[in-house]
């Protein structure tokens, strides 16, 4: 055979194979090539000149040929310990040990035991070339059997499960051993001086080319970095036995998709088996990845890869450890490992964040030492010999990392670029406080209620406090540090507020805030108190006119000041308590029980909400003064946050709530029958409200925090009556309605939709119909006035005239949207005396699509919030009626106009009126399901000429032939048209039949969708959440269209190769199939039986993924 | 409110006897609404607010569509300063004759209105083509500040 001829016949056959047209004459070539005798011998030549040279294959070439030549595993993984293999390029090296591990992975059913064995006995080699080929092999293995990165290769989901146990039940811990080993040796070679090893040794980054080198240039050692990038992977490796929960068939995401599983790692490291015992935990093993991180310091790329690795090994947990002792040796080794990283950061400042390598292990040290403390338990923990000094360094450490990240400049003026890393370790090490603060905090309840008396956290809660307390105080010291560097120029980054950004964090510092509640709740007083003072100065400088008032940038740092320590107060004050009623933190009302006999005048609560009142005072400023021009609408939208946030917690505070509480707070801030001050609080802030209103009437930033906090107090009884009981909300209301068209448009409904349900909410009959008649009647008023104009029809199109228009149809869209059982009576009959008048508009405003739109919204908002099961019979056919006249109405004048601007065009909500239609139907058909529910003796409720179903399907037949294609695209129509879709096939089934012939068509090509969930049940991935929605579509879909799911079962069935998977796929459908309800009018009474359903279809999905799924 | 007197303007020619705009306060103007630009009747298409530095006051952006020319037209202004809205009109007409570019329009006391033009593109053509093919049209025509231009049109009812 003339070697040379045979490369260039192969290397052309190669490139044949890339081009499509000849693919198959260059796969011939490859196969005749493949059955000629003694082809081992040349398909090596082949490799080895190409992988000398790197050229002549390019990737794809290069897989193809390795895949073509080498049918079995062991000739190939001959060849790579074979003395060519070490000339190669390093990346050809690569991709022939990738191909190596895909095929072990592919022939591991057949291997005899002996072959398994040999792999192991060739990895562990370690002789000269043999070991550094045997890692890279190990590396390549560890990822071809991992969960996270095996290749695909047209193999099912249960294949790939029973190679990956196996490899973690007979490889993993062996290859683990081998590795340490040569770590060990690696680091021993590197920390002794002056040997110069015959190892063979890496040149650059090819394997095996000994040279001789200097020990220290550790950024050639690719022995090393191999060998520790295998030992990363390995300590990595997500063991079977904790994910036995996971879906059968669901493959993990790829590494590019991989952000929540480093987010997971970042908190909670694997779990290793009892097995690995006696290999892990090892003082020596665990001080080898210590020492080596010492090593390689100096280069960047091995000390990540050895800092990923103290990070997993500094989480250990579980079986792996035998005895409480065992875990505290561990702990005291670790602890000592950490502090001396900790000593070895520079001390000096300026060096330190110079310094490339400072931010890394910066971080690097928090990671470990959340994970050593968030892993263990306390009481264990606090048997650690010399615990508290450990602590003491971490609380140390924990404030520098703050400080840190507040400097924006060095020592010598130059712009520090980047501080996010000691930013980013603080947040780690305040998750170790809380966890810590937490943990004391509930084993001391435990203790007093003597359920756990041998363990007394009492010392420990002593030493936290005083380690919380540094941390507090330096957070906020921290925050008004970076609020001096913040500068008036730049645009607010993004439109998160504040308390939404920094909630964690925020959340975080109040837990620590309350265990030394006194000391901090004095801190913050003392800065707002004195920055109240300053605030008051400026004013008054700026008021008097007095030259050299301070700079803008005083005022500037004033108010960011301000801002974040009432957003600090208000964290620490109270909870954000959502959905449920927030408490008094403990450990604040304790506080303020111990300062009763002071008097509420004195009481640190009671001072700290004073002062922040006061500052509410100074900025609730009427608009002719001069000072607005220096007001700050972010503080005005912070302060009315803090008393949204703190008033839904003591504000008419409710003695029940608490077993014990404090008579300052009662007295302060209770209801008037226990003598307490919280209805004057409400009539004051009734009264900021106003006031601030008007001065940022064109703000609609203030202004939807103020209508928030009403929102709020309007979902609590107590509050409710409280505001409905002030003198002054009457005044605020007539002031709401009587101007709204001044305030942005963006609060116009949620405004009405805010006042109608408190005031719809009033305990009192009579307070009701008052407030309610107040709002009603000042709608009324205004729609009146201009729909009763004598000169309406000439002046329709006025802007004056139309903005009174819009502003009275959203009136009414805020009222619909505040209906609820109590008040649906209310409403509807408000609402239904103006509906033939917002039908009649549609006809006058037939050319301005505007008005038309807010009509159509205003009935969607109806239909959606009415409780219209609840309507009397007259009613509810009276609403019926009309939707069906406005359906009508809304055809006849738009539809078949073809318009300059396409719909299509419009920017943000292209067709909006068709996906208004849409939600008004589907609501429609939803609120004849919610009346089943209340009622399934409704089914047999006669038909009239306009029940649900008639206006429904009136709807679908003009809705449905403006569908086209193109709106698909638009996916919140696309969703909008399914749910609509689905509803229609789910509810009246047998009504299909009536509908145009037009309608039909378009539904029916809609329902394709079967199929396409099915596909989604069986070969996608696919999240657990979506199994009962996706579950219950199903359902209905099968159910609507037997024959087609028939169809489908069939083809699914016969897709497969194998009989046995045939036979499989078939018992499996045959109990899916069973558990389908069979006659439809049945469905909607048997919804609720949907349930077990889903149980048969998760069964059936555990059943047929893992050999459905294939990767 | 405008209480002008309106002399004899029938339904279909509404409000031609207001001002040509009307001022309203910046943040009180609405998407889907008018406002001048540059000078131009624009509709709004994008409205946004934004602040000047974190505690500065409100400032909005507004993107509007000039609507006789489609022209994308970009404006910022505090938010507390007053915008001029202008008084724009949308009537229906029936188109008589289209006569050299120019719409052969019926109004609503019986006269002809000829000075509106077959507007360019692909509505122009649109029109044009239903025309010939002998369908009864209406054509909405939009007014504004002196200026007039055919919108979209739709077949008459069938009667």
């Amino acid at each position: 055979m003339n070697l040379p001829t045979v490369l260039l016949q192969v290397e052309e056959a190669c490139a044949d194979m890339q081009v499509p047209s000849t693919r198959h004459a260059g796969e011939q070539v490859m196969l005749s090539f493949k059955q000629m005798s003694g082809n081992l011998e040349a398909c090596q030549y082949v490799l080895v000149s190409y992988g000398i040279s790197g050229e002549g294959f390019g990737d794809s070439g290069l897989r193809i040929l390795l895949e073509r030549l080498f049918i079995k595993s062991e000739e190939l993984a001959s060849f790579v310990y074979a003395k060519q293999f070490y000339r190669m390029m390093p990346y050809v090296q690569n991709q022939i040990l990738h191909t190596v591990s895909v095929m072990i992975k592919r022939g591991l059913e057949d291997y005899h035991d002996a072959e398994k064995h040999s792999i192991l006995t060739d990895i562990k080699s370690t002789d000269g070339h043999s070991q550094l080929v045997g890692v890279g092999l190990a590396n390549a293995l560890v990822d071809e059997f991992s969960s996270t990165k095996a290749s695909n290769v047209g193999l099912p989901w249960n294949f790939h499960k029973k190679c990956k146990d196996f490899f973690e039940a007979t490889y993993l811990l062996p290859i683990f051993d081998h590795v340490l080993r040569i770590l060990h040796q690696r680091l021993q070679m590197h920390t002794t001086n002056g040997i110069q090893y015959s190892q063979p040794y890496a040149n650059g980054h090819q394997i095996g080319v000994a040279t001789s080198i200097p020990h220290h240039d550790l950024s050639h050692d690719s022995l090393l970095a191999m060998s520790l990038n295998l030992a990363e992977k390995i300590l990595c490796w997500d063991f079977v036995s904790n994910n036995e929960s996971l879906l059968a068939g669901t493959f993990s995401k790829d590494e590019n998709d991989i952000i929540e599983d480093e987010l997971f790692i970042t908190t909670r490291t694997r779990e290793f088996p009892a097995s690995w015992r006696g290999h892990m935990m090892h003082d020596e093993v665990l001080r080898l990845f210590f020492r080596l991180y010492k090593a390689v310091q100096k280069n960047e790329q091995l000390a990540n890869r050895c800092r990923q690795c103290l990070i997993q090994i500094s989480g250990l947990h579980g079986v792996i450890f035998e005895s409480e002792q065992q875990i505290i040796d561990y702990v005291v080794i670790m602890k000592h490992e950490i502090l001396e990283l900790i000593n070895n950061l520079s001390s000096n400042i300026t060096e330190r964040l110079a310094s490339a390598e400072y931010g890394p292990s910066l971080l690097g040290i928090s990671q470990m030492t959340r994970r050593l403390l968030c892993t263990i338990s306390l009481p264990t923990l606090c048997k650690v010999p010399d615990f508290s000094n450990f602590l003491h360094e971490i609380a140390q450490l924990s404030a520098t990392c703050l400080r840190e990240s507040a400097m924006v400049k060095d020592g010598y003026g130059y712009l520090i670029e980047d501080s996010t890393w000691s930013l980013e370790a603080f947040d780690e090490f305040l998750a170790v406080w809380v966890k810590l603060a937490q943990d004391a905090q509930s084993y001391q309840s435990l203790h007093e209620h003597q359920q756990s008396p041998s363990f007394n956290p009492a010392g420990f809660i002593a030493f936290l406090g005083e380690a919380s307390y540094h941390i507090a105080a330096t957070y906020i010291d921290t925050r008004l540090e970076m609020a001096r560097c913040s500068s008036d120029d730049d645009e607010e980054a993004n439109n998160f507020k504040d308390w939404v950004t920094y909630e964690d964090q925020l959340i975080s510092i109040a837990i620590l805030a309350r265990m030394v509640g006194q000391r901090v709740l004095d801190k913050l007083q003392v800065l707002l108190h004195e920055r109240a003072a300053q605030l008051r100065a400026f004013f008054m400088a700026v008021a008097d006119n007095s030259a050299g008032f301070a700079a803008d940038c005083t005022i500037m740092y004033l108010q960011e000041s301000i801002h974040w320590l009432v957003l600090i107060s208000a964290f620490v004050l109270a909870d954000a308590g959502e959905g449920e009623q927030p408490l008094v933190p403990d450990a604040l009302m304790k506080l303020s029980i111990s300062q009763c006999n002071l008097g509420k005048n004195h009481d640190q609560i009671v001072l700290l909400v004073n002062t922040i009142s006061g500052i509410l005072d100074l900025v609730s400023l009427d608009t002719s003064a001069v000072e607005t021009s220096h007001c700050s609408p972010r503080v005005a939208e912070t302060l009315f946050w803090f008393f949204e946030r703190w008033g839904k917690t003591y504000l008419l505070i409710d003695e029940s709530d608490y077993s014990s509480i404090s008579d300052n707070v009662v007295r302060a801030f209770g209801k008037p029958e226990s003598r307490g001050e919280g209805q004057h609080i409400l009539n004051y802030l009734i009264g900021k409200i106003k006031v601030n209103f008007i001065l940022w009437n064109s703000d609609p930033g203030p202004l939807s925090q103020i209508e928030r906090l009403l929102n709020s107090y309007g979902k609590k009884t107590s509050l409710r009556n409280g505001l409905l009981k002030s003198s002054n909300f009457s005044d605020l209301l007539t002031f709401f309605t009587g101007n709204l068209d001044h305030f942005p448009q963006i609060i116009h409904n949620s405004l009405i939709q805010t006042i109608a349900i408190i005031t719809s909410g009033a305990s009192d009959e009579e307070l009701r119909h008052h407030y309610f008649q107040m709002i009603t009647g000042a709608i009324e008023k205004r729609f009146l006035a201009v729909l009763q104009r004598p000169d309406f029809e000439n002046v329709y199109q006025q802007a004056d005239v139309m903005a009174e228009v819009l502003n009275a149809l959203e009136m009414f869209d805020g009222l619909a949207l505040a209906s609820d059982i109590a008040n649906s009576e209310l409403i509807c009959s408000f609402c239904s005396k103006y509906f033939e008048f917002m039908v009649k508009l549609l006809h006058y405003y037939q050319n301005c699509p505007e008005v038309g739109l807010l009509v159509l919204q205003f009935f969607d908002s109806f239909v959606s919030y009415q409780d219209l099961g609840s309507l009397s019979t007259d009613q509810a056919k009276f609403v019926y009626q009309i939707i069906a006249n406005l359906f009508k109405s809304y055809a006849s004048v738009n539809f078949g106009r073809k318009r300059l601007l396409s719909s299509e065009e419009a920017e943000e909500e292209p067709y909006a009126d068709i996906s208004i239609i849409l939600n008004i139907l589907s609501g429609l058909m939803a609120s004849e399901f919610r009346e089943y529910l209340y009622d399934d003796a409704q089914e047999n409720k006669t038909a009239t000429e306009f029940d649900i179903p008639s206006v429904v399907l009136y709807g679908v037949d003009f809705i449905i032939p403006t569908i086209n294609t193109n709106m698909f695209k638009i996916p919140k129509l696309c969703k909008e048209y399914m749910r609509f879709v689905s509803y229609l096939v789910e509810f009246y089934p047998d009504k299909l039949e009536g509908l145009s012939a037009d309608s039909q068509r378009n539904l029916y090509a809609s329902l394709e969708l079967l199929h396409i969930i099915l596909e989604c049940f069986l070969f996608k991935d696919f999240e657990a959440d979506l199994l009962e929605p996706a579950s219950a579509a199903l359902v209905a879909l099968i159910c609507a269209r037997r024959e087609s799911y028939n169809t489908l079962v069939q083809t699914l069935i016969s897709q497969q190769t194998s009989p046995e998977i045939q036979n499989r796929l078939h018992d499996a459908f045959s109990i899916l199939s069973g558990a389908i309800p069979q006659t439809l009018p049945e469905v909607i009474i048997r919804r609720r039986e949907v349930s077990g359903f889903r149980e048969v279809l998760f069964r059936f999905l555990m059943d047929v993924r893992g050999f459905l799924r294939v990767k | 409110m405008a209480d002008e007197d309106h002399q004899h303007h029938d339904f279909t020619e509404a409000g031609s006897g207001a001002s040509a705009t009307y001022p309203i306060q910046c943040s009180a103007l609405r998407k889907n609404g008018y406002v001048l630009l540059k000078g131009r009747p624009c509709k709004i298409v994008e409205m946004t607010t934004s602040k000047t530095g974190k505690h500065g006051h409100a400032k909005v952006h507004l993107v509007g569509l000039d609507i006789f020319t489609g022209k994308k037209l970009e404006d910022i202004s505090p938010s507390t300063h007053n915008m001029d809205v202008p008084n724009v009109n949308r009537n229906e007409y029936q188109v008589l004759n289209i006569d050299d570019g120019f719409l052969s329009l019926m109004t609503n006391d019986g006269s002809t209105k000829d000075d509106v033009r077959v507007p360019e593109g692909e509505l122009g053509e649109k029109i044009q083509s239903d025309f010939d093919d002998g369908k009864e049209l209406l054509v909405t025509i939009i007014s504004a500040m002196g200026e007039e231009a055919a919108i979209s049109y739709k077949e008459a009812p069938k009667s």
